[in-house]
């Protein structure tokens, strides 16, 4: 879900061709759900094998990631690890959502209303510990590279950046701004055409960028400050003063300058968890600098074996996309002219 | 009033599509001094560096800098339509915000181009140490490359004491084009140290088609460096530089 700021922060629109040779640190559970809650039939039933596994999550890492790595873009993945307290609440909430959400779908589909149970079909989504392990076997037979976080996978992308070691963030939460990560792509694993949910349409989803420094100088508050609006909001962590969508958040946070000063008002009453709390989160993040990032080459047998084998995706169409990683490996020889104007 | 002429319409034209196969939108800063332009495809893999000081037009109107933004596939559209020999002037239109193209031939033909609103920064000095550099004739290079597509996405250029040369391996075949001291196709030669680096082959030939192949280039290379192309424009007075960032073979 994330903090919800995407109509006060500023961002660009750019094509997939602007981040060839660039290492972006993905946010591995927010694309397994995005590929999990798209990448289903009419009906909403996700892709099984002849197990009845789900293989969703399997399919879209494996061809969108060739994608990347067929332009020359080096995806490293950055996977949750022990998530802060405060955030069980929210996950208890969100397993309620999604059991309820099974419930509704089942129902839509004996009453056979198939656009609704795709809808249902797609909050009632849940990433396995098994469908974890199995999305890190992939990424390793593919030769890409993933980071485990310690805690928050988003706070330990935003800190690939920060040391050097990435070039952005991708997620579609704007979470990774309040963890400090200076450059954010979103819908890196999405871009395209994709349908919208519960109408017989389709819309064009293209890249978006957004540039930490330049989006706070536009709003004018610091990063900190960015941090309070997002509790004013409502973050994984916190549920948000109800009535404060961001836009009213910051204002307040501009009038006031910071939440312990918020807090002198009447708004006092309305934080449930300790605002304190929620902001050491983002600006001390548990991350690590203990990691290694090595794209190797992709290995042809364990990814026919994995994917054909053990999950009865089609040979030909693996095949196809083994070709164009081995191509890719070879885009990602090419240097950008940055490497030598010096400092950026 | 902005208006700058040239006798001939020819060395616009070839530096305008040899622009145009790396860039979309370009920013001309035009200085009493002269037009220059800069920018970097939108990968960052490839730069275009231009310079045409106010001596290289038959009229050159700027007064003051101003910086006119233009879509490079319309303009190069617009070129490819005038005769080599056409007297051209080019005009700022600032009340309709348009560029004014005049070819004078036979007739005289009108073309007029939206401006456009480019913001970039300014491109810093890249900091780059040859190590050899050569001068050799176009069409050489165009062959050279011609034969490499043939097989491969990368070509191995190659400077030595002994010459120049060009080096593409895959798994279809190989090709391998070399330039000795004496051969009439290279025209000078300095090596201070061998140098060599892998480049891809679509962007070299994309660099390289307009200039004609009589022409000569002038090569800097430095072992995995970029390659810097020098094509001759306006008898020496201008500049038309390529740089092109080169592949490296993973450890």
């Amino acid at each position: 879900m994330g903090v919800q700021l995407g109509d006060i922060v500023p961002r660009q629109k750019i094509e997939l061709e602007q981040l060839r040779g660039r290492v972006i640190a993905i946010d591995a559970m927010n694309s397994l759900y995005q590929f999990l809650a798209i990448i289903r039939q009419r009906d909403g039933e996700p892709l099984r094998d002849s197990r009845g596994r789900v293989t969703s999550h399997l399919s879209g890492l494996f061809y969108r990631t060739t994608n990347l790595i067929e332009l020359g873009i080096r995806p490293v993945y950055v996977f949750d690890g022990e998530p802060p307290k405060l955030k069980r609440l929210t996950i208890e909430a969100r397993s309620l959502l999604r059991a309820e959400a099974a419930e509704e779908w089942a129902a839509a589909l004996r009453a056979g209303r198939i656009e609704e149970a795709r809808k249902f079909a797609q909050r009632a989504g849940r990433l396995t510990d098994e469908m974890v392990v199995g999305a890190t076997r992939l990424l390793d037979s593919m030769g890409v590279p993933w980071v485990q976080a310690p805690s928050e996978g988003e706070a330990q992308a935003a800190h690939l950046v920060q040391l050097g070691d990435a070039w952005s963030v991708a997620s579609q939460d704007f979470d990774s701004l309040l963890f400090g990560a200076p450059i954010l792509v979103r819908n890196l694993t999405i871009t395209g055409r994709r349908k919208l949910p519960g109408k017989d349409a389709y819309v064009k989803i293209s890249l978006e960028l957004i540039e930490l420094g330049g989006a706070l100088l536009e709003l004018g508050i610091t990063r900190e400050q960015l941090v309070d609006v997002g509790i004013l909001v409502g973050t994984d962590y916190n549920e948000g003063i109800k009535g404060i969508g961001p836009k009213k958040a910051l204002d307040l946070v501009k009038k006031h300058r910071s939440i312990e000063n918020i807090m002198r008002t009447e708004l006092r009453e309305k934080f449930e968890a300790d605002p304190l709390d929620v902001r050491e989160i983002f600006l001390k993040p548990v991350v690590t600098a203990k990691y290694k990032i090595k794209w190797g080459e992709p290995d042809q047998a364990k990814i026919k074996d994995f994917l054909c084998g053990e999950h009865d995706f089609s040979e030909q169409r693996v095949q196809g996309a083994v070709d164009r990683l081995l191509k890719g490996k070879r885009e990602r020889e090419q240097v950008r002219l940055e490497q030598w104007f010096g400092k950026r | 009033m902005v208006k700058l002429r040239m006798a001939d319409s020819k060395g616009w034209k070839t530096c305008v599509s040899a622009m145009a196969s790396l860039i979309e939108e370009a920013t001309f800063k035009l200085t009493p001094e002269g037009v220059k332009m800069k920018a970097m495809d939108p990968s960052h893999v490839a730069l275009v560096d231009f310079e045409l000081p106010a001596e290289a037009f038959a009229e050159y109107g700027v007064k003051q800098t101003v910086s006119i933004g233009a879509d490079l596939a319309e303009m190069n559209k617009i070129m490819a339509r005038a005769k080599a020999e056409d007297e051209f002037t080019m005009e700022l239109d600032e009340e309709k915000n348009r560029l004014v193209l005049t070819f004078k031939g036979t007739s005289t033909r009108k073309f007029s181009l939206p401006l456009i609103d480019i913001s970039e920064a300014e491109l810093p000095e890249p900091k780059l140490q040859f190590t050899a550099t050569a001068d050799i004739a176009a069409g050489v290079i165009q062959d050279g490359l011609r034969d490499a597509e043939i097989v491969g996405d990368n070509v191995r250029c190659e400077l030595k004491e002994e010459g120049f040369s060009m080096l593409t391996e895959s798994d279809t075949g190989a090709t391998e084009l070399k330039l000795q001291k004496g051969d009439a196709g290279l025209l000078k030669l300095s090596v201070k140290q061998p140098a060599r680096a892998m480049f891809n082959i679509k962007y070299l030939i994309d660099m390289t088609k307009a200039v004609s192949s009589a022409d000569a280039i002038t090569i800097n290379l430095g072992t995995n460096l970029p390659i810097q192309l020098d094509f001759p424009i306006a008898k020496g007075k201008g500049r038309l530089r390529f740089l092109l960032a080169p592949r490296i073979e993973a450890e």
